[in-house]
């Protein structure tokens, strides 16, 4: 250990001595690690997003917007697109009724919910929703009740509150019969959702749900960019494609697109928006890895190369180094261990940049969370310490088998 | 037999191309332990063959060599090495001191290999220092430190791991005189303490210290004489 330690220390005292060199050296392996690294962040996050997309509903739920969940930037071909009113959404709902259900929400953000002194901060999603919105996505509450039909028929303002809003407003109180402020409006209470965990670290339960009649007629959220998202619950999976069918058909009709012209509307299966980026994800994967492995191979000759100045450059001290002891192995393993913490430096570059880049360029694209591809940083180290080894052996190798009175004499 | 170095008829051949280069003929040679031997001769007389070969950094092409009674030519390197490592102390004319490391570095470097830990290492490379009195170099480079200093902490090194034997190749040919006067009193210390000294050197008077005088002349050995009376660095510092 203590031997590893020194060998360690050498070959960072090594590398100190002529830095600019040490530097490129790095620097080569730094590219095709962040190529690996960079691509593969960027593609976790968009795993991510669409993972978002699939695990927060059901298989059989069938989603319906007017654009695409998982998207890249807001490309001109979806400017002209108009949001989902409610009309069509109820027009939708009343086509398919007795046969699918139909949740529907609208949603705002950025609201703070009071009760008396309590005040909860400015976090808060504002949805409107209808009854079969919780039936369809599976939510359910922990006291009180969802908001029902009557509700959404009459406009009532009724709140189901997420957890973390109730928690913060009544703590261990009951809030069900209570009545809160949002926007100076009142509204009671008829139950707190249960909680729908902290994925990545940020909780789901800040919310407020409310009738979404009263949200879009009442408040008057319409417009550009208040549009009304719908999840159809198909009856099972077999039928997702005749429902599919079905409902393009009938938001055509309901959105007035005329024949021959295209779909001004998205309707979604956890199986399209996989299918939209699969080929696009392993496209990248593929280009990612290529680039980097060819980059990191290309860094290796370059290691290999600069590893044989090196040893002749150090013929004398190895020399030195026999005359007091060292083994061949030894010496090989000195210049391995250099080999390889060069690489190491590199891939630690490479990871460190990478990763930003990586889900900066995503984040410009689409919004994403950010992604650490855990794996692929393990497994660049343990390419780079192969690449170390491998371009490293030949070096060292030339090193070790140097004869002790030649090294000391040579010049 | 008490012979620690026992050399039989050995001989080096280079060849270079087509033509054969002895740089050693034949040599015939017992050194016994506590010996102070100088070994003398023209340049290109095999001097510094005969002693890389006696230090085990090089084998023999023709004849034996027992090292403390084990035949030298059937080892393996690794045994060579540990030989180099307990067995020989080295103290070359350029000193080849590592240049980026401190003294301490310098003088641990042959217990890194023979795998003392850490604290014990630093300890011994700080007695073996003080032992040459350069205890407040520590952390000098080589090039922050005098020829003499550095010829110092070269034998600092070769004294670090108690070998028996200390081999020294013109240790004394890039000092001027005086300070030339006081490695050999540190030979001539090491001496009366127990070592087993050879030296190579071309100067006569760096030869006088030594107790036993070989010249060699291509590649032989012309004489091997007892010096009778050898100088006393000590005694002669003293006197300046
Ligand atoms: N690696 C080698 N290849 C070929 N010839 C060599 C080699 N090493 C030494 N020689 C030759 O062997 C002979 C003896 O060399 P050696 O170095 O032992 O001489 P020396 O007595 O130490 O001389 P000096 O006083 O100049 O150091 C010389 O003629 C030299 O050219
Ligand atoms: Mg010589």
């Amino acid at each position: 250990m203590s031997w590893l330690i020194e060998q360690i220390r050498s070959a960072l005292l090594a590398l100190k001595a002529s830095p600019l060199r040490s530097f490129f050296t790095v620097f080569t392996i730094a590219i095709g690690v962040f190529t690996l690294i960079a691509t593969k962040t960027a593609i976790q996050t968009l795993d991510n997003s669409i993972n978002n997309v699939i695990s927060s509903m059901g298989s059989q739920v069938i989603r319906v917007n007017y654009l695409p969940s998982v998207r890249f930037s807001d490309g001109d071909e979806y400017r002209n697109r108009k949001p989902i009113t409610l009309k069509q959404a109820n027009d939708l709902q009343e086509a398919f009724s007795g046969s699918m259900r139909v949740g529907m929400s609208s949603a705002t953000w950025g609201k703070s919910v009071q009760y008396y002194s309590r005040t909860t901060q400015r976090e808060n999603r504002f949805i409107g929703v209808n009854h079969d919105y919780f039936s369809v996505l599976n939510l359910d509450v922990g006291e009180g009740r969802v908001i029902s039909e009557e509700d959404v028929l009459f406009s009532r303002a009724v709140v189901v509150l997420g957890l973390d809003v109730a928690t913060v407003l009544f703590g261990e109180e009951n809030a069900v019969g209570k009545d809160v402020k949002i926007d100076n409006r009142s509204y009671r209470v008829i139950g707190v959702a249960k909680t729908r965990g902290t994925p990545m670290g940020q909780s789901l339960d800040k919310f407020v749900m409310l009738p979404i009649t009263y949200f879009v007629n009442v408040l008057g959220y319409t417009g550009r960019a208040r549009t009304v998202d719908m999840y159809v619950e198909s009856p099972s999976e077999e039928l997702i494609p005749l429902a599919v069918d079905e409902i393009t058909g009938a938001m055509r009709g309901i959105r007035n697109v005329q024949p021959g012209e295209d779909n001004d509307f998205e309707v979604e299966t956890n199986e399209s928006v996989i299918d939209q980026f699969s080929g696009f994800i392993s496209n990248l994967e593929m280009v990612g890895l290529v680039c980097g492995l060819m980059a990191l191979l290309a860094a290796g000759i370059g290691i290999m190369n600069i590893m044989l100045v090196i040893v002749r450059e150090r013929t004398r001290e190895i020399g030195v180094r026999k005359a007091v002891g060292a083994k061949n192995g030894t010496i090989l393993m000195q210049f391995l261990i250099e080999a390889v913490i060069v690489c190491q430096i590199g891939a630690l570059a490479g990871v460190a940049t990478g990763i930003p880049a990586g889900n900066l360029a995503m984040n410009m694209l689409i919004e994403v969370e950010t992604a650490i591809p855990v794996e692929w940083v393990v497994g660049s180290g343990l390419i780079c310490t192969v690449i170390g080894i491998t371009f490293g052996l030949w070096p060292a190798w030339k090193a070790a088998r140097l004869a002790p009175v030649e090294a000391l004499t040579f010049d | 037999m008490s012979a620690v170095i026992s050399i039989n008829e050995v001989g080096k051949r280079y060849i270079m191309g087509t033509q054969k280069v002895y740089a050693l003929r034949t040599v015939t040679l017992d050194i016994e332990e506590n010996e102070y031997v100088a070994i003398m001769g023209p340049s290109g007389s095999g001097k510094s063959t005969l002693m890389n070969l006696i230090g085990c950094l090089d084998t023999p092409t023709k004849g034996e060599y027992l090292f403390k009674g084990e035949s030298v030519g059937k080892m393996n390197d690794n045994q060579l090495a540990e030989i180099r490592n307990r067995e020989i102390g080295f103290v070359f004319q350029t000193f080849n001191l590592l240049p980026r490391y401190s003294s301490l570095k310098n003088v641990e470097l042959p217990l890194v290999y023979s795998g003392v830990p850490g604290s014990e290492r630093q300890r011994r490379a700080q007695e073996a220092l003080d032992h040459v009195g350069l205890g407040d170099r520590v952390h000098h480079k080589p090039n922050e430190l005098s020829g003499g200093q550095r010829q110092r902490v070269a034998i600092a090194r070769a004294l670090v791991t108690k070998p028996s034997i200390i081999l020294a190749d013109e240790p004394t040919g890039n000092l001027d005189t005086k300070t030339g006067y006081e490695i050999m009193a540190l030979f001539a210390e090491l001496h009366r303490g127990g070592n087993t000294i050879i030296l190579v050197t071309h100067e006569p008077d760096i030869a006088e210290y030594a107790h036993r005088i070989i010249r060699l002349r291509d590649g032989r050995i012309e004489s091997d004489e007892v010096n009778a009376n050898p100088r006393q660095p000590e005694a002669e510092l003293a006197a300046q």
